[in-house]
């Protein structure tokens, strides 16, 4: 491998890395207190009553999940693509309340200090932007993880899911090796 | 190797991954929530006691002449005044430190269960009433707090929505504790 292509690579390393502990941290801080994360999704007033504690229960583990699945590699790109989902979610609430003129904290890194608004959104741009790109840096290598896994495939051509064909190369690669 | 990407099998098969982690992390929240936790959060949100009033009735009164009441800053201020009136801080502790009302005691709704009995036996001396605030008129935690003593019995209970925020840019003394 040319140094160029191992700095890049590194680079990307990196990044999941990154953007995979920021996720997986603020999972854990939230796990041990899901009465203020319930609190802090009830303040956004978007969801029924029905909805905020099993989301606030859900949360905390979905965000360690994706993370760990980002650090492991076989599962980059759907790990990429939940996180993404879960910033874009984030997004299109915090600028929602903004609009609608409520204050509220999203409680993401723990409830010990409220954060300005523009500082959420940013951040979460922030976030956003990471999980995009690493999306579509695994997007764009050989298919791998959940494509790969033939329960798994067989069961999105059974919901009637198109499974993208695995390609000969990629299968001599084998699972997970770029 | 730059892989030809199948974008609509691809989004299919990482909406599937997106699901398939939601419901387990779902799933692990109510484990862990259900077998580990203390005291549970359970599934069902209830709505803190800012719900039970509705926004345009600023008093109510139960069968038993009891008073839940949110109280505007001109109240407040003539409340304080009262010797029979116990003011609660259910901001965090650490903002409870930087500053409160004159007088006020910490009582916030994270370290309730360790800091209500102390306080109990002053509460409970007949006669009194109970002045709750937080932050600012978005803040729920004084309405958590309010529920949980109200859950206890007290039924003299007044809220200062406008809280240490109203109470601060009205130029009003504030107690800190550093």
């Amino acid at each position: 491998m040319k140094p160029q292509s191992l700095a890049l690579t590194g680079l990307w390393l990196v990044l999941r890395v990154v953007l995979a502990g920021v996720f997986i941290y603020a999972g854990a801080i939230k796990l041990g207190s899901p009465e203020a994360l319930a609190s802090s999704i009830a303040r956004f007033r978007l969801l029924p009553d029905l909805c905020i504690h099993p989301l606030a229960l859900g949360l905390p583990p979905f965000e360690i999940l994706s993370g760990l699945a980002l650090l492991a590699g076989p599962w980059k790109r759907q790990a990429a693509f939940n996180l993404g989902g879960l910033c874009l979610v984030f997004l299109i609430a915090l600028v929602t309340a903004a609009a609608r003129g409520i204050e509220v904290d999203c409680s993401c890194f723990g409830s010990a200090a409220r954060t300005p608004m523009g500082q959420m959104i940013a951040r979460d741009l922030l976030l956003l932007a990471a999980a995009a790109a690493v999306y579509l840096h695994a997007a764009r290598a050989p298919s791998s993880g959940l494509n790969r896994t033939p329960v798994l495939r067989a069961f999105a051509r059974w919901v009637g899911f198109p499974t993208p064909p695995l390609s000969a190369d990629s299968d001599r690669r084998g699972i997970g090796c770029h | 190797m730059v892989t030809r990407i199948h974008w609509p099998a691809t989004l299919a098969t990482d909406s599937l991954a997106f699901i398939g982690t939601a419901g387990l992390a779902l799933l692990l929240g109510v484990l862990l929530d259900t077998f580990v936790r203390t005291q549970p959060l359970g599934l069902t949100y209830r709505k803190p006691l800012a719900g039970l009033i509705a926004a345009d009735i600023s008093q109510t009164s139960d069968s038993a002449g009891a008073t839940i009441a949110y109280v505007t800053f001109d109240e407040v201020d003539a409340l304080l005044k009262r010797p029979d009136v116990i003011v609660l801080d259910a901001q965090d502790a650490a903002f409870f430190g930087l500053g409160h009302l004159p007088g006020a005691r910490s009582l916030s709704k994270e370290t309730f269960d360790q800091d209500f009995p102390a306080l109990e036996p002053l509460l409970r001396v007949p006669g009194k009433s109970l002045l709750v605030y937080c932050s600012d008129a978005d803040c729920e935690n004084s309405a958590v707090v309010a529920q949980k003593l109200y859950d206890r019995g007290f039924r003299e209970l007044y809220l200062y929505k406008g809280g240490m925020e109203e109470w601060q840019s009205a130029g009003m003394p504030v107690e800190t504790s550093e």
